[in-house]
């Protein structure tokens, strides 16, 4: 069985939409506290509850990477998902590991599907997430070369996760809801631009150029 | 739900029989299982991770604490709900601060104000 790609990036790029995300870094947390059904939870606080040391918590929880886990269960009110996760790694590594499991929970995975798809499939919908793919396109549309450096600026992920993430495939997302994110994070790149002016960076001729990628695409 | 009444629930969940589980975590046939469900047996740690991934769960869902974090998070707040007017919070806030002869008097005293208001689930307020 293969993963769904497109799908993920799809549901990724609604979800940027729905809530109304215009600027990185991306922070799925709140994403995640939005959405019915879902509790949040560091593993200090379900060890506290539990009344087991954080360590034996951790491993019944994470045995494989400790980073994040989402326990999924029914009861009479319907699916519940109780995501619990690792507070004391670095914030980036959190984050990521909350955008996967907000991709789990999102993409409705069940057993249905083996374990190594459903989580490439996470990986997928955490990539198109905290780096949407409009804000890189729409800079690269100015004429400047995407780099590291620009995309550490950007979307504040760092080289490590950069290079995870680089990993996986870019995939087709429908036109609109691409542009629909873009328009969304527009004042979030002239910002950015203004700020590489101040900053001495450029001359102010890549957000000239940016006005008139806008025009272009008006018409 | 017990420990063991969810791994018979999950069991049956994913459509697995006794002797299936069994086979899956190693054993000859399924009276070990039986016992587990039936709460005969404690299980050590490394068993109820196993029995957790066979079942596609987490070990803290068998162990029944993500159920009761969640209820703990969301199951209260919907069977007490907050009042829902100002004048009804500020009354709310004021009672909660009172001993319970002091309670008492108020209501009574309300009841002879407004005797109307208290004919009908006056019983279900005061719980």
């Amino acid at each position: 069985m293969t993963p769904d790609y497109e799908n993920a990036a799809t549901k990724a790029t609604e979800i940027l939409i729905k809530y109304g995300i215009a600027s990185a870094p991306v922070d799925p947390l709140p994403i995640l506290k939005k959405i019915p059904g879902v509790l949040v939870m560091t593993f200090e606080d379900m060890s506290k509850k539990a009344n087991i040391e954080r360590e034996s918590i951790i491993d019944m929880f994470g045995c494989n990477n400790q980073d994040a886990v989402t326990t999924v269960y029914v009861n009479e009110g319907g699916l519940r998902y109780v995501v619990t996760y690792n507070r004391l790694l670095s914030s980036m590594i959190v984050d990521r590991a909350l955008a996967r499991e907000l991709g789990h929970i999102i993409l409705g995975h069940d057993g249905s599907k083996p374990e190594d798809v459903r989580n490439e499939e996470a990986r997928c919908f955490a990539k198109h997430l905290l780096i949407p793919r409009p804000l890189i396109h729409t800079i690269q549309a100015t004429g400047i070369r995407i780099t590291t450096e620009v995309m550490n600026n950007l979307t504040g992920c760092n080289d490590h996760c950069l290079s995870c993430i680089r990993k996986l495939p870019a995939v087709h997302v429908p036109a609109e809801l691409n542009r629909q994110v873009r328009d969304q994070f527009m004042p979030y790149i002239v910002n950015y631009f203004n700020f590489q002016r101040h900053a001495g960076k450029n001359d102010g001729s890549a957000l000239a150029d940016l006005g008139t990628y806008m025009e272009g695409y008006e018409e | 739900m017990t420990l063991y009444e969810r791994i018979r629930y999950l069991r049956k969940q994913s459509g697995m029989t006794q002797n299936d589980l069994a086979h899956s975590l190693g054993y000859k046939d399924r009276s070990m299982i039986a016992k587990i469900e039936a709460g005969k047996v404690d299980l050590p740690q490394s068993k109820i991770t196993e029995i957790a991934e066979i079942l596609n769960t987490t070990p803290g869902y068998l162990m029944g604490w993500v159920e009761a974090a969640f209820d703990e998070a969301f199951g209260k707040k919907q069977e007490n709900e907050p009042p829902k007017t100002p004048e009804a919070r500020i009354l709310a806030k004021g009672i909660d601060k009172m001993p319970q002869a002091q309670r008492e008097a108020i209501i009574n005293m309300m009841q002879g104000l407004y005797p109307g208001l208290f004919e009908k689930g006056s019983e279900e307020d005061d719980t």
